[in-house]
């Protein structure tokens, strides 16, 4: 994973977590496309994604030294993204589910895409969270067991639980979109 | 077992791999969010004369960014047409002060250059009261350059007297691999200026030159441009006494005189909210970025807002709301740092899980929204020495708010005693006093 990143015997995330800014930087751009993405999966919205980014470089930069797994870097500013998302939707009270956005991007063939994701804005933050890690970003069951400090059969629990409710709440509609 | 939902969230994730990517944007917010977070690390430099509360300073700074002033479209059609004046709004737009100086044009040309190996600075302007001078300058350079610094800032009479005491700020942050960098320096003076003659000493560096720069240059003679209202006026907030002692008008910012009670139960730690309102209710607040307070001694100092000497007001009121304070016989923390431990802190246990890691020193404060204080800036071990804490640093994350300081290197005597300067605990009131 750390190829091409290592200099002077320290992997770019230790001499960023040492306080080396472009290391830092360096570590932003390289992450940048799965870390927008995160944003607009939640957000639905590019102005609000991007500002998504800016703050979450912030709060990367700040805390960065707080990093105790250099080689979960990516997983660390995913899941930075997620919470300031959560909150983000929390504070605005807002319905988090708007088809405008993915509407504009493509075509009819696209509301399937739609009912996932109003389904996925529906479940609680953490099963969201697990699916969005495990699916989007193909962190494995083992590094999130890691971050999140739980045994990997308690993730893998939460995981089919996840998808199990994703199912519910996808079948219910169905069901009301039948009658 | 979930394999129709497995795939249905593979095949979003590919929708999401085929979205339009505005990936300048992306660049853009990544360079702000970086330049955000640091100009918010905290460096305290203790040599200076003036007290000065850098931690309010970083924090306003964010917030300025945020809110900073609309003008006028007139005004912003002639600073259009006026080369060079974009810079300058640019640069003191969160100031409706100093944006009101540049308004009324109490803005002095300047525009002397030193070239060396191709790199230029230029003293361009400045906007100048009998008690700072704000200097507005640039630097251009051949190439793109990498991490752009500015050092040995030095603003000297020609005729050979020293400056009065002074607080000086400068440091903008650069932007990564530009050729041109604009910026200003920014003194207060403790006694007022009679100088008109200066020679302004600079360094510039970057990875790749060094250059020293001395650039001459006059400025109008300051005279008569400040208004005193002499208050001697005592507000009460949630018991503690505060006297305003006097409210000083200058061009560049609001001098504000206050005296705590000797007898009151709290230290007071930083006037949060305090602002100027006239009769229609427009509002001066503090001065977004730069010197917020200057302390006198524990109970009376100096804070600073926005200017409303080119606005007149006929009627002119103080108001203060909010006041970071905290009980005088528990303003300060004891920690253990070999044994990781928290002897002794303000009631309600806000600080926890106290973690020494090499030199540096972690907590976590217990506070519902982000804290952008700095709580520290020094301590006194237990020989009674005192050391100077240079780089703190305090973000919000995953709902905690972690403060990091840097121990000294020089060794120091466990248990240590660090007094607060600031500490999310406040008073409120609604106290208002009228200027005139």
């Amino acid at each position: 994973m750390m190829e091409g990143l290592i200099l002077e015997g320290k992997s770019l995330v230790e001499r960023a977590i040492e306080g080396d800014d472009n290391a830092f930087l360096t570590i932003m751009y390289d992450h940048k496309l799965p870390l927008y993405k995160t944003a607009l999966a939640y957000l639905k919205n590019e102005d609000e994604a991007i500002e998504a980014i800016q703050e979450v470089t912030f709060r990367a930069y700040r805390n960065i030294h707080t990093l105790r797994e250099p080689e979960f870097v990516k997983t660390w500013l995913i899941r930075i993204m997620i919470n300031y998302c959560q909150n983000y939707i929390k504070k605005n009270k807002r319905v988090t589910f708007n088809d405008d956005y993915l509407l504009r991007q493509g075509k009819n063939e696209d509301y399937r895409f739609i009912e996932l994701e109003e389904a996925m804005s529906q479940l609680d933050d953490k099963q969201r969270q697990l699916l969005h890690l495990k699916y989007f970003h193909d962190v494995k069951i083992k590094e999130i067991a890691v971050m999140w400090n739980r045994p990997e059969g308690t993730v893998k629990t939460w995981l089919n639980k996840a998808l199990r409710s994703l199912r519910n709440i996808l079948e219910e509609k169905g069901d009301k979109g039948r009658v | 077992m979930f394999k129709n939902e497995e795939n249905n969230l593979l095949n979003l994730k590919e929708r999401y791999g085929q979205v339009n990517v505005p990936l300048e944007k992306l660049d853009q917010a990544i360079q702000s969010g970086f330049e955000r977070g640091k100009s918010k690390k905290v460096v305290i430099n203790h040599k200076r004369k003036y007290w000065m509360w850098p931690s309010v300073v970083a924090a306003v700074l964010v917030l300025g960014l945020l809110t900073s002033i609309r003008v006028s479209p007139t005004f912003a059609s002639y600073v259009k047409q006026v080369p060079g004046m974009e810079k300058i709004v640019e640069l003191v737009r969160n100031d409706k002060g100093l944006l009101a100086a540049v308004e009324n044009d109490y803005v002095q040309k300047i525009g002397i250059s030193q070239v060396k190996n191709g790199t230029k600075v230029t003293v361009d302007s400045v906007i100048a009261d009998e008690q700072g001078i704000v200097i507005f300058y640039t630097i251009k350079m051949k190439e793109n350059r990498h991490n752009l610094r500015v050092e040995n800032v030095n603003l000297q009479p020609t005729n050979g007297d020293k400056l009065p005491e002074h607080t000086l700020e400068f440091g903008h942050p650069a932007h990564e691999g530009e050729k041109t960098y604009t910026d200003t320096l920014v003194y207060f003076f403790n006694n007022p200026l009679k100088q008109q003659d200066f020679k302004l000493d600079i360094k510039v560096k970057t990875k790749e030159i060094s250059e020293q720069f001395s650039i001459p240059f006059s400025i109008k003679k300051q005279e008569n441009t400040k208004q005193i209202y002499n208050l001697n006026k005592t507000v009460n907030i949630e018991g503690q006494k505060i006297k305003i002692k006097k409210v000083t008008i200058y061009p560049l910012r609001v001098a504000v005189n206050v005296e705590m009670d000797p007898a009151n139960t709290k230290k007071i730690l930083d006037f949060e909210d305090i602002r100027l309102v006239d009769q229609h209710g427009e509002v001066w607040s503090k001065i977004l970025n730069g010197v917020t307070a200057s302390k006198v001694n524990d109970e009376e100092c100096t804070l600073y807002l926005q200017s409303n000497y080119f606005k007149n007001p006929k009627e002119l009121y103080l108001v203060i709301n909010k006041i970071q304070a905290v009980d005088k016989d528990e303003a300060y923390l004891i920690v253990d740092t070999e044994k990781q431990q928290i002897i002794k802190q303000p009631k309600g246990n806000l600080l926890a899980n106290i973690k020494k890691e090499g030199s540096s020193l972690t907590f976590t404060l217990n506070t519902k929204k982000d804290f952008r204080y700095f709580l520290f800036d020094s301590f006194v071990d237990a020989n009674g020495k005192e050391f100077y804490i240079n780089v703190g640093s305090s973000g919000f994350n995953e709902k905690k708010q972690i403060v990091s300081l840097t121990l000294p290197s020089e060794k120091y005597t466990n248990p240590i005693k660090l007094k607060l300067e600031f500490y999310p605990s406040w008073i409120e009131g609604k106290a208002k006093v009228r200027i005139r």
